[in-house]
């Protein structure tokens, strides 16, 4: 029997050993994830180097599952006051794991800085440090995928794809893969880690040391075995730790609590869970598996809604869960993703701002019978991401026509409170989208999002993120023969002089050639850590979670999975390019107000002392405005991103594919490229993902959107983005929220992907009025009008912050 | 048949049912010192001027044909008279001068306005003509307003009210919404704070109740001006009165966001020492008017005689 029903539900605030708590649960949690520092932990990456001495000659996967269950049996153990659900995959709270066979070499340059770096500092204890500098390098020297991939890149790749800012290829040799989703629904849940390890001893069972073919699949099933007793052994062990501390425990609340989890931990993950808080710990021990076996930006959560309602409805019914426990289970949960940490270099950190990687977590869309899926469970997921209020886990949402009113409501309602959740995603195109990744229709409907706004499945086996480049440094080098403006070296082919282009065509083809060259570097150099991910680093414990793995005898790596989609590649910069070519065809070509060469001269300064041919740039067609004859081009450059990806193929022969999404990749790439014709200045920001270039879209979000909704979203499997900023008093009231809903609907009647709103709070207009600079691009609607923030003289601007403030959401 | 469009607003949820599109048009026979839209009053077309985004490059001073234009950083005129050639806005890359309004027919206007008809047909929205008053220019509106209605458009009008019933009756009759300002209800008072009195005010908002056309009667507040107890009580009143199947009235809290424009206009703005209301007094006032037994249109409530949605109670 579950022992929640014994817990008293409603004492918030109760005399303890540690002294009186305050707060609801939620509040004392989160107060205590706030306090803690984000650090390095080496745990892991001893245990994987303790294991890899023991296992010198053995199979690649079998030694891989091994240091995972070596990892599983040694790690520190966690049980933090408050916690109905636990697990850390570190020695505390929020820990970054180093995984050495992926890359550790960086670390060992940063360690002098790490602590004290501008960007995400990590702090590091000096006995790990030790540890580190003493018995983990010493044995790592030669064999990270880091250190194989960088020897294998020819020499241009090299120079184009390692930290340039114009080719991110590190993605895949600095990091794990990750972006899985575990199949909860027909793996995990219905069966349980004993029942799926007894499964890979009986194909074992079946296979013959003779049989060339069967040797691989041995080492498979081996692996297998070796990742199932390491995740359970680590159950049992939460198991015993929690019984221990129930038995020292003086409050009698928490020690029923702690008997609870203790109880919870005997029996699963080992086993099925059979109510609404096991499933909890279940899937909580899954992704801690996922982050003991890799480092990486986003492991996902997938259509929480749907695997965990049946649990509830089965608890409600049977009368051992009321609401505000499953509420609190949940909050429990979401607290525990936003623990998880993604170790980067300081590179990295630049274009991942922020600790975290992207726990996705979907709730809505339809049901693989083509009914709609929300349910009590999705609303509760809405409500945890209000109470809890911590950057992850990104909460998506999956809106199709039926999606009932008042949970698109709620959700604008979530959305309106301006933490940027959550994400609103369009059914129709995300199935649209898996199906041309080569989906069938049925499993393409119940598709979940991955990362920040790819869509997947947890059938898929794929690189969503293979790396992202910048396509805003091709335009420069077609009007620079090649080299870049701000150094001068020659990094693009070196094509014709600018000023000798006899049409607009010349010079949009030239562009696409200094493309082609970006592009093949990608697939050049994803190419080579393709295979070295297949050699080195296979992923014994994530194949557990994926179905066909098991089935085929097969590694995710080598394409066990029942799909296997090719990698995504991010473009960066589509608008800025799009409104570059927009701003050139009509004031060089068309209406001939300027010459090429006094455009170049102006690049060339960075428009000093040529602002009037930066006003006249900057007052040409931008995207995001509903105007044709800049929309096209931005049409033409995504539709581009999958034609000349998706010459390419992987080493399972799948072909590559597009994203358009880029996070804060627009940062970077924009710090190294020169002043563009679309009148931006040099090292300034790029336009987001597939947004318009900050600060141009002008003419309203239905503007924007229709803009928006002219991209042939379909083609990019990899994920669109469109942020648009509100401010709270065009969106007050229950009117408010029906507008707010009404934007989506139509956005996603008229073919869009995504959109999220960023909510301009308060707070963040007294700042743009103390460093204007830093707003440059912010864009209000005030009173009929679009206007810059800056323009705006200081009592208009107050006026802003006063109804921003005064507005009651 | 053309008129004078200031500014096509897309996507506003607070000027009639569901998502709108507002259409500013120029002239206005009321001058009210609170007006957010000042370049709206004139007839005419006007040059605005946007200092901060001037570039100094003076190619206005050296193309005015009247020598009067100066960087807009420094004023934008020298002595003499400007005769609205445009020559400088030409010029002008930065748009630092540029006009204010454009000229269109109602058939080019209604290829603006139909753009957005995905986001009308989902929320029951449509076109607000706003202004200015856009009733100046009867026949241009109903034409405009034919054109919508042919592409099934809802098409509002917010109105100031002063007109000649007879100019307008066929144009007001075609809309399917009026917003109907009522700026103050003593008639002296009126006439100093807009510059007319309100009796034809008044007389054309009973000629509009009888139509059937659903109506909302909008009360800007002025804090001193015309937020006075007696005066809303007596608004709401006349409303219960006269106006019989008036959806409520919407009052709306006097703010100074057009004040840009006063700037870019070189107008002088009569009301800095006037601050918004605020939400209690507000609030104060709302209860006045239901207690004559109207109805308040607030942000919660929507224009629709369809209630929108419950308040929600999962994310208060
Ligand atoms: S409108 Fe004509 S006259 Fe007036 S300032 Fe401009 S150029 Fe000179
Ligand atoms: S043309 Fe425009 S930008 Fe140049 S000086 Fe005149 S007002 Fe300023």
């Amino acid at each position: 029997m579950p022992a929640q029903e014994a817990i008293d539900l409603t004492n918030d605030t109760r005399e303890s050993a540690h002294g009186l708590k305050t707060g609801t649960r939620t509040q004392r949690l989160k107060n205590a994830y706030l306090d803690s520092k984000p650090a390095i932990c080496m745990e892991r990456a001893l245990a994987f180097t303790r294991s890899y001495k023991q296992t010198e000659g053995q199979a690649t996967p079998v030694r891989l599952a091994k240091a995972f269950r070596l990892a599983c049996e040694t790690i520190t153990l966690n049980i933090f006051d408050d916690e109905l659900v636990v697990g850390t995959h570190g020695s505390g709270r929020r820990m970054g794991a180093l995984v050495p066979e992926i890359s550790w070499q960086w670390l060992a340059k940063e360690l002098d800085t790490i602590q004290t770096r501008p960007r995400d500092p990590y702090y590091i204890d000096p006995e790990q440090e030790r540890l580190f500098v003493e018995e983990i390098i010493p044995y790592w020297k030669g064999k990270s995928i880091e250190e194989n991939a960088l020897a294998q890149f020819p020499a241009d790749t090299l120079k184009i794809g390692v930290n340039t800012d114009i080719l991110d290829t590190e993605m895949k040799w600095r990091s794990h893969v990750g972006e899985i989703t575990p199949d909860f629904q027909d793996i995990i849940f219905p069966k349980g880690y004993r029942a799926i390890c007894d499964e890979a001893k009986e194909k074992l069972k079946t296979l013959d040391y003779t049989n060339v073919d069967d040797l691989a699949k041995i080492d498979y099933y081996q692996a297998a075995i070796e990742a199932c007793e390491g995740i359970i052994a680590l159950g049992q062990r939460y198991a015993l730790h929690a019984e221990e501390l129930a038995l020292k425990e003086p409050d009698p609340a928490r020690k029923k609590e702690l008997e609870a989890i203790a109880a919870n931990c005997r029996r699963v993950p080992e086993f099925s869970p059979r109510n609404f808080w096991e499933a909890a710990q279940m899937l909580w021990f899954v992704m801690l598996g996922c982050f003991l076996s890799e480092n990486c930006p986003a492991f996902n959560i997938g259509r929480f809604d749907m695997y965990m309602n049946p649990f509830y409805q089965a608890d409600l019914k049977t009368d051992t869960i009321n609401q505000e426990f499953a509420q609190e289970i949940i909050n429990c949960v979401w607290i525990k993703i936003a623990e998880l940490i993604w170790l980067l270099p300081q590179n990295g950190s630049r274009y991942y701002a922020g600790y975290s990687g992207f726990t996705n977590l979907s709730v809505g869309g339809r049901n693989i019978d083509g009914s709609d899926a929300v349910n009590d469970i999705s609303f509760m997921a809405v409500e945890a991401t209000a109470q809890v209020a911590l950057p992850q886990p990104s909460l998506s949402v999956i809106i199709h026509p039926d999606t009932p009113e008042e949970f698109l409501l709620a959700c604008c309602a979530l959305s309106r409170k301006g933490i940027g959740f959550p994400a609103f995603h369009n059914d129709r195109v995300g199935t649209q989208m898996m199906m041309y990744a080569g989906l069938r229709p049925d499993d393409a409907r119940e598709w979940t999002l991955l990362g920040c706004v790819v869509p997947h499945h947890r059938k898929v086996y794929e690189w969503t993120d293979a790396g992202g480049y910048n396509m805003a440094a091709a335009l420069e080098w077609t009007l620079n023969q090649g080299r870049s403006r701000l150094s001068g070296e020659q990094m693009g082919l070196p094509t014709k002089n600018p000023r000798e282009f006899a049409s607009f065509e010349e010079l949009k083809e030239t562009f696409f050639k200094q493309v082609d060259h970006i592009m093949k570097h990608c697939a050049v150099s994803t190419v080579i850590e393709h295979r070295l991910h297949r050699k080195m680093v296979h992923r014994p414990y994530l194949s557990l979670l994926v179905e066909g793995c098991m089935e085929s005898g097969k590694d995710l790596v080598d394409g066990g999975a029942r799909y296997n989609v090719g990698p995504g590649w991010i473009v960066v910069g589509a608008a800025d390019c799009a409104n570059g070519l927009a701003a050139i065809k009509k004031n060089v070509f068309e209406e001939k107000n300027i010459t090429m060469d006094q455009l170049i001269k102006a690049l060339d300064d960075d428009f000093i002392g040529h602002e009037e041919i930066q006003q006249l740039l900057k007052n040409s067609p931008k995207f995001g405005n509903d105007d044709d004859y800049v929309d096209r081009l931005q049409v033409e450059m995504t539709d581009y991103n999958d034609k000349g990806l998706s010459r390419y193929k992987d080493t399972l022969g799948n072909p590559f594919h597009s994203a358009i999404m880029g996070l804060t990749y627009n940062i970077p790439t924009g710090s190294v490229v020169g002043a563009l014709p679309c009148g931006r200045k040099a090292t300034q920001p790029l336009a987001e993902g597939c947004s318009p270039h900050p600060g141009t879209d002008t003419s309203g979000p239905t503007a924007a959107m229709r803009s928006e909704a002219k991209v042939n979203h379909e083609l990019h499997p990899g994920g669109t983005l469109l942020n648009l900023k509100l401010l709270p008093s065009a969106i007050e009231g229950q009117r408010g929220l029906a507008g707010m809903a009404n934007l989506i609907r139509s956005y996603f009647e008229l073919g869009g992907y995504h959109c999220q709103f960023n909510v301009i709070s308060p707070e963040t207009l007294r700042d743009a009025q103390k460093n204007p600079d830093n707003y440059r691009d912010m864009v209000v609607r005030v009173a009929g009008y679009c206007a810059l923030f800056n323009d705006l003289s200081e009592q208009v601007q107050n006026e802003i912050i006063r109804r921003t403030t005064h507005e009651s959401l | 048949m053309k008129n004078i469009v200031i500014e096509i607003q897309r996507w506003s949820v607070a000027d009639g049912p569901g998502t709108r599109t507002v259409v500013f048009l120029k002239g206005c026979p009321l001058h009210c010192p609170w007006c957010a839209n000042p370049e709206s009053q004139d007839r005419l077309p006007q040059i605005g001027i946007f200092p901060s985004r001037c570039v100094a490059c003076h190619a206005c001073e050296r193309e005015c044909p009247e020598e009067v234009a100066i960087p807009a950083k420094d004023g934008a005129y020298s002595d003499g008279i400007c005769i609205q050639c445009g020559q400088c806005i030409k010029v002008c890359h930065a748009s630092a001068r540029d006009w204010l309004g454009e000229e269109m027919s109602a058939t080019e206007l209604v290829q603006v306005i139909k753009k957005d008809m995905v986001f009308y047909r989902n929320s029951s929205g449509g076109v607000t003509f706003s202004g200015g008053e856009p009733l100046t220019q009867p026949d241009f509106l109903k034409a405009a307003i034919q054109e919508c209605q042919k592409l099934g458009i809802h098409t509002a009008i917010e109105t100031c009210g002063f007109f000649r019933w007879e100019a307008v009756e066929e144009t007001v009759r075609r809309a399917d919404f009026v917003l109907f300002d009522i700026k103050h209800m003593d008639d002296e008072t009126h006439k100093a704070l807009t510059g007319v009195g309100n009796k034809t005010i008044l007389q054309n908002a009973r000629s509009i109740a009888q139509l059937d056309i659903p109506m909302v009667i909008r009360v800007p507040v002025i804090p001193s001006l015309n937020d006075s107890r007696e005066n809303i009580a007596a608004t709401a009143k006349f409303v219960a009165d006269h106006l019989p199947g008036v959806l409520g009235i919407e009052l709306l809290p006097y703010h100074k966001l057009g004040l840009s424009k006063y700037d870019a206009l070189g107008l002088d703005y009569k009301l800095h020492h006037i601050n918004s209301p605020d939400d209690a007094t507000v609030g104060m006032l709302r209860d006045l008017i239901t207690a004559e037994g109207v109805p308040c249109i607030t942000a919660d409530s929507g224009y629709d005689p369809q209630p929108i949605p419950p308040k929600l109670k999962v994310v208060g």
